[in-house]
């Protein structure tokens, strides 16, 4: 029989193949999916969709994608309920997938909107700014993980939810600065682009990385008493959590950052280039013939 | 004002304060969270039990199929006596890889950890064997008549286990008693603990069971 909740949390029954329902994390996708959509539709039947716009619908629909993948059975059970490395997965593919795919389908035209009726520019306005967006979501990634808050949280459907919450919005502020929706508040300098990436997403998450893969005993309660699956001890999971933590964010930081060099390095190619000779006046052509 | 810009900043100040607030709440749940679950620095991790019980007296047949006298063959030592059984989906693998954790982080302790199961009809010596050589190949495994196996839990003062109803493809589980009772070399069971220790528990109350002097004579 199917157990249905409204969000995924720590349960005490050994794992099964058998499908959980989070009626929660469905209907906020359809809420979110419907809604996008509408919007969309209203923008396209109005002033028609641009190929920014289409591009954006892609991105939005991906992220989306990301966001239940990692909200839904079988990714949410293991990490709210099993095993530490799944927890750290989920926390991986909200803050370097689905956030930044969602902010990417967020056009100017919709964030205006949206930010103007909720009257909050200047939230926006503060958050966005580089140092704190990194800050926040640094001072997130640890109290989200400090021991008592892990078992507290996880421990209940509405505390799980705070926990997965806080981890989608604080990455979509981290986000604002590279690929918020005003290209005009991104970092312009590619240098300093990289500087970000660097230090927002992956220095600091190495200390609390290390420290879980290094801890002699288990850190969290609801994972060292979890039921277990096939022959992996609690200190093993710790250690691949621990693991991803510190250096699960590799492939996504510099992937961009060596994309953004690429890019900046061809720029600098093109405009090096020696520019194409003007075409000879037609008089000056005639008297040469 | 351009497609891809946002309107003119205006004052942060609010935004700020709402910002700070935000935070200030965050942390304070996070320290409400942090001293709900550990108000105080607790004395034992375990239950104290006074008085204490005697270590219970039985015999039953180890896994090489010899008779094993519980209270003989483990005086003077600190022994960990638990009841359970090998298709426990949940509870004792829990409980024995905790504890074999824990022992295995300290390895200056010299202690005997027998398991004696609650479902003889599936738990034969051999399964016993090898089910436990998956934790340490010390650990004593034990079986018996079902009429003995009920004797030693009542001798141990523990609820007696039962087996539930078989599901359609005919395993069943069994309630049993979820504690690991603890005897010190002086005999007696100074503490009970029950199924939720961790690690870190066990690393702090073995030690400190040993550095009792009246528990250890």
């Amino acid at each position: 029989m199917l157990a249905i909740t409204w969000w995924c949390h720590t349960i005490k029954s050994p794992w099964s193949w058998t499908p959980r329902v989070y009626l929660g994390v469905w209907i906020l996708i359809g809420v979110l999916a419907i809604g996008y959509g509408l919007v969309m539709r209203r923008r396209a039947r109005s002033v028609g969709l641009d190929r920014d716009d289409r591009r954006a619908c892609v991105w939005f629909a991906l992220g989306l994608l990301l966001f239940w993948v990692a909200s839904d059975w079988p990714l949410a059970t293991l990490g709210g309920a099993y095993l530490l490395s799944a927890h750290v997965v989920i926390y991986m593919i909200y803050t370097f997938g689905a956030a930044p795919l969602l902010l990417l389908g967020i056009r100017p035209w919709m964030a205006r909107r949206a930010i103007d009726r909720t009257h909050l520019w200047g939230v926006y306005r503060t958050v966005s700014i580089p140092w704190v967006a990194a800050v926040q979501i640094n001072a997130v990634l640890v109290l989200t993980h400090l021991p008592p808050v892990v078992n507290t949280l996880r421990a209940s459907q509405a505390g799980s939810f705070v926990l997965d919450a806080a981890w989608i919005v604080s990455a979509l502020v981290a986000w604002l600065p590279v690929v918020g929706p005003f290209t005009g508040d991104r970092i312009k300098q590619p240098l300093l682009t990289c500087a970000y990436l660097f230090l927002a997403f992956q220095l600091f998450p190495m200390l609390p990385g290390s420290l879980i893969t290094f801890a002699s005993t288990p850190v969290y309660r609801i994972y060292e008493l979890a039921p277990r699956l096939g022959g992996w001890t609690p200190q093993d999971d710790q250690q691949l959590a621990g693991a991803l933590m510190a250096i699960g964010c590799t492939p996504v930081v510099w992937g961009l950052i060596f994309a953004i060099f690429i890019r900046e390095s061809e720029k600098s190619r093109k405009a090096g280039e020696t520019p194409p000779l003007p075409a000879p006046k037609r008089a000056e052509a005639a008297s040469g013939a | 004002m351009p497609p891809g810009e946002a309107p003119p900043s205006r004052s942060h100040r609010g935004a700020i304060v709402g910002i700070v607030v935000v935070a200030v709440l965050l942390v304070g749940a996070s320290a409400v969270a942090g001293f709900t679950n550990r108000s105080q620095p607790k004395a034992w991790e375990g239950t104290v039990l006074a008085p204490a019980p005697a270590k219970p007296d039985f015999t039953l047949t180890d896994t090489s199929g010899r008779p094993y006298d519980f209270q003989a063959r483990t005086k003077g030592q600190l022994t960990f006596l638990y009841f359970g059984y090998t298709h426990c989906p949940d509870v004792c693998p829990i409980t024995l890889a905790t504890l074999t954790g824990a022992l295995g982080s300290l390895p200056g302790v010299a202690a005997t950890v027998v398991f004696v199961t609650t479902d003889p009809a599936r738990d034969t010596p051999a399964r016993l064997r090898s089910w436990l050589d998956g934790y340490d190949t010390h650990y004593v495994g034990l079986t018996g008549t079902p009429a003995q196996l009920a004797a030693a839990q009542r001798a141990a003062g523990v609820t007696v286990a039962t087996a539930n109803a078989p599901s359609k493809d005919g395993n069943y589980t069994v309630g049993h008693a979820a504690s690991v009772l603890v005897y010190t070399p002086d005999g007696h069971e100074h503490l009970t603990f029950p199924f939720g220790i961790t690690q870190g528990g066990w690393q702090h109350d073995i030690p400190k069971m040993l550095s009792i002097a009246s528990w250890n004579r």
